[in-house]
């Protein structure tokens, strides 16, 4: 993506520097500084942007979807999820749309309630990430020495670990259960974020603004709040979305393996062990969740790619 | 144990606990324990003669093989084998050693009973059969059996087999150090061993100990090599050296184990269909413990043979003529849910009554087990020597008495359906190893039309057994494999609450004192009476939740000929042949 007529200049810059706020916080520019446009202009711009992303729009599109089918659940699942039935091992059909598992619970009804965890669990783990990811980074980059090394020891180690392996390995200490496998999750993915807000910090700190608020005499706290976070706000707000795709995958993949949602939550990942035994005779307990998993997982990816683009192209790796 | 393997190590610590308390079991003389739905992870069996009990049609199960398949201990017709062949053979777990005074694992004796040789046998008809002893004698007060050996055995090593062996053997298996996951219980309350000549051995007991037999005749008794455990126990371990038709080669960790035909041997029991060694040249364990993965590689023929058929495709398999499907049930106790009888609200036994009235066994057999399982009544299932059919009576399912009961005692249904009680919610906290997951969704499901909320949480085999005993949940599954009743002692004696698997928590005297009495009296009808008594007081007490016996299962290729089970449900490979 190329530039963007938004680049301000230097002296400009200079002098914004003292007013800058965090209305900064959305500048769609290739510098990480800001732009030189107001901010009605420049969200237009991003909204223009965004928009011509075709994937970005069919992800929002498929992910405002899902969003009002975790709210509706309840409404327009025509079964209670986790009634049992003896109608078992049905195929699809008019009654049972995806099919009955081995308990006889329709398979549509559970895949609408299964929205609703996935959709909890990639937003809370992002959410999670990202404040102590954010938190850790600020703080490693803008104080630096002995505090940066600290900390970006302890990252470091972490980072060691694959991600889903980490999420994993914090799940089996704090126990089976929806909840820790959020927090499991959340933890596995500070790291990532810990690295990326702490590499943009040490950028803006570098800037002449930044620089020039030390030079009046701003505290740590007044830059940190009104500088430089502000500024390395973009980068965050995109790891995230992506980060959601990710959350969403390795929480159906602890459920999977048991440590997730608990029995007899309709978690997608549950749902996909419970139908592997049958595999070979009933195709469908596994292939509708698993379907789920991927459009949403898709859908997430694509509004993060589209996020991408539009608000910092430099962050295409 | 340097050698185990990561997922052994995991079901040796859910063993360590039993280790340790070994003294306390053993009296208790018995058996291995099954995780609920994998009645074939751990081994089992105590027993005295059974020969009284008459085996119906259910103790044999049910075989659903072509000719000879599960033929009785004496077929009238023996069909000829022809040697030559191989067989690889897919077990759901990966013994964690294979040496007999050590190992815990069923799966361990299904490759030991190859390998090593049992001074009796025990028959299809539970009837006992020279085996390394060509006969025995047990003394008045059951206290001594006096075994004559044969003089014509020699082990895979060239050590020839004498008394020696035995009075090793035995002693190193009652030793603490050598810390027996299972063996030691079938030695109960052993004293020594003493070499009356070569060829004749006393094996002593400090108290009268009436279910000997049937642990000699386990491969858990089995008799190993003196020359080559003293050689080096711990290489031992996975260097088993036995007397049996078949001789250890190799066992590649993660991979397989390789045994090979004996040529030696004549020396098996007149039960079976021939004479001298066996047909098959080798056979090849490959450990496959994913259920689907197991089944496919006997599809795909990389197995000729597996165990642990799943639910899901045990009709599929059984109509196929590709293969045949041995189908048995474990005698023994069958899965049944534990109830903590001291955690309320399971301390009001009408809460525990209503739980096992609104559990409806024939639906979890039919969709949790596809028709597979076998009901069951009370703390023992059909095919148990001295099971009682009086507990038949006991709590058939009725989900309206169950209501009925609960609300006359106080418990009120809420606006979410759960039942309440002076504030106190009718909730209780359920963990299950990944097992039991065809059917515990199911039954979590029966317990909430009851008004009953149940906190269901999967979590390893360890886990559970961790959290129950400590008391942290309300139930916790169990199933154990056992040819004795006196096995009731291990889950129900309170002497095994703080430390065993009394996990109902239930303590009177009069159990206890019934309990005692079964493993020490010799008479069979008294102690049938007994025991009829005990599964009655269980039941009574509504100490348990019985669910069903889940059926052992192994499948072929329908090449194989002369596939059989022994009074336990192993497989027997001694006959089997390449048709």
């Amino acid at each position: 993506m190329g530039a963007y007529p938004l680049v301000a200049g230097e002296t400009e810059m200079a002098q914004r520097t003292a007013e800058q706020t965090s209305s900064a916080a959305l500048a769609a520019s290739d510098e990480p500084v800001i732009g030189s446009a107001p901010r009605r202009v420049r969200r237009a711009q991003l909204m223009r942007r965004l928009i011509r992303h075709r994937g970005a729009v069919v992800g929002f599109v498929v992910l405002a979807f899902l969003v009002l089918i975790a709210l509706l659940a309840p409404f327009i699942a025509p079964y209670d999820p986790i009634a049992v039935s003896r109608t078992t091992l049905k195929p699809p059909s008019t009654q049972h749309w995806m099919g009955t598992d081995n308990f006889g619970r329709d398979i549509f009804s559970r895949v609408l309630y299964g929205t609703r965890i996935s959709l909890r669990m990639g937003f809370i783990a992002v959410g999670i990430a990202a404040v102590f990811g954010t938190a850790i980074g600020v703080i490693a980059g803008t104080y630096g020495k002995v505090i940066d090394t600290i900390l970006m020891r302890f990252i470091d180690a972490l980072m060691a670990f694959p991600g889903i392996l980490l999420a994993l390995t914090i799940a089996a200490v704090l126990g089976p259960g929806l909840t820790n496998a959020m927090i499991a999750v959340g933890i596995a993915s500070i790291p990532t974020f810990a690295r990326l807000v702490r590499s943009s910090v040490l950028q803006v700190k570098e800037t002449p603004y930044v620089e020039a608020a030390r030079a009046i005499g701003c505290t740590d706290m007044q830059m940190i709040r009104r500088h430089i976070f502000p500024n390395v706000l973009t980068p965050i707000l995109v790891l995230a979305t992506l980060g959601i795709a990710g959350a969403i995958l390795v929480g159906a993949s602890l459920s999977f393996l048991g440590l997730g949602a608990q029995p007899p939550s309709a978690e997608w990942g549950a749902m996909l062990s419970q139908g592997r035994q049958f595999m070979r005779t009933a195709w469908w307990i596994m292939a509708f969740p698993g379907l789920a998993i991927t459009i949403t997982v898709m859908a997430a990816n694509l509004v993060g790619d589209g996020l991408r683009d539009a608000l910092d192209p430099r962050l295409k790796y | 144990m340097n050698d185990e393997t990561k997922d052994t190590a995991l079901y040796r610590a859910v063993l360590s606990g039993q280790v340790t308390r070994r003294e306390v079991l053993r009296r208790a003389a018995a058996l291995g324990i099954s995780a609920s739905g994998i009645a074939t992870l751990l081994a089992a069996c105590g027993g005295s003669s059974a020969a009284t009990n008459t085996p119906s049609a259910s103790t044999t199960g049910v075989s659903t093989t072509g000719a000879g398949t599960t033929a009785s201990g004496t077929a009238a017709a023996k069909p000829a084998g022809k040697p030559g062949g191989e067989l690889v053979f897919g077990l759901n777990l990966e013994p964690d050693n294979l040496d007999p005074a050590v190992t815990p694992f069923a799966v361990s004796h299904e490759v030991m009973m190859n390998i090593y040789d049992t001074l009796v046998w025990r028959g299809k008809d539970g009837k006992f059969y020279p085996g390394l002893a060509e006969r025995w004698e047990t003394s008045a007060d059951g206290m001594t059996y006096t075994f004559f050996l044969r003089k014509d055995v020699k082990f895979h090593d060239g050590t020839p087999f004498k008394a020696d062996a035995i009075k090793d053997q035995f002693d190193r298996t009652a030793d603490p150090a050598t810390k027996s996951g299972f063996a030691a219980n079938l030695l109960g309350p052993y004293d020594h061993t003493d070499i009356m000549d070569d060829y004749t051995a006393k094996v002593v007991f400090k108290s009268p100990f009436a279910p000997f037999l049937d642990g000699a005749s386990q491969a858990f008794l089995g008799i190993a090599s003196p020359t080559a455990v003293k050689k080096d126990p711990k290489a031992y371990l996975r260097n088993p050296v036995g007397t049996g038709f078949m001789k250890f080669v190799e066992w590649v960790e993660k991979d397989h184990i390789a045994l090979a035909r004996n040529p030696d041997y004549k020396w098996g029991p007149s039960f079976f269909d021939h004479t001298g060694p066996a047909y098959l040249d080798k056979v090849t364990f490959r450990f496959y413990t994913d259920d689907p993965t197991r089944l496919a590689t006997l599809e795909s023929g990389d197995a000729q043979m597996i165990q642990a058929v799943p639910f899901s495709d045990v009709k599929r398999i059984k109509e196929s003529n590709k293969y045949g499907l041995d189908l048995l049930y474990n005698p023994g106790i069958p899965t049944i849910l534990m109830l903590n009888t001291v955690k309320p609200p399971l301390d009001d036994p009408i809460v525990r009554q209503a739980l096992i009235q609104a559990t409806d066994r024939k639906t979890l057999i039919e969709t949790g087990t596809f028709g597979t399982g076998r009901i069951a009544f009370g703390p023992l299932n059909q095919s148990t020597p001295d099971y009682s059919k009086a507990v038949e009576s006991y709590y058939p399912f009725d989900l309206e008495k169950a209501k009925a009961q609960l609300q006359q005692a106080g418990w009120v249904p809420g606006p979410d359906g759960i039942r309440a009680k002076n504030g106190q919610k009718l909730s209780v906290s359920w963990m299950v190893s990944p097992s039991s997951a065809a059917y515990d969704e199911l039954m979590q499901a029966q317990f909430r039309a009851a008004g009953v909320d149940v906190q269901l949480s999967r979590q390893t085999t360890a886990a559970v057994f961790d959290a129950i005993k400590k008391g942290d949940i309300h139930m916790a599954l169990i199933g154990w494999v056992s040819s004795d009743p006196v096995i009731l002692t291990n889950l129900f004696h309170s002497k095994n609450i703080a430390s065993g698997y009394a996990w109902s928590k239930f303590k009177d005297p009069k159990l206890d004192q019934m309990l005692d009495d079964g493993e020490r009296t010799l008479d069979e009808a008294k102690r049938a009476d007994i025991y009829a008594q005990t599964q009655k007081m269980i039941m009574d007490n509504s100490l348990i939740v019985p669910l069903f016996s889940s059926a052992n299962t192994y499948a072929y290729q329908s090449k194989y000929k002369a596939v059989k089970e022994d009074f336990r449900n192993y497989a027997w490979l001694y006959d089997t042949y390449v048709g």
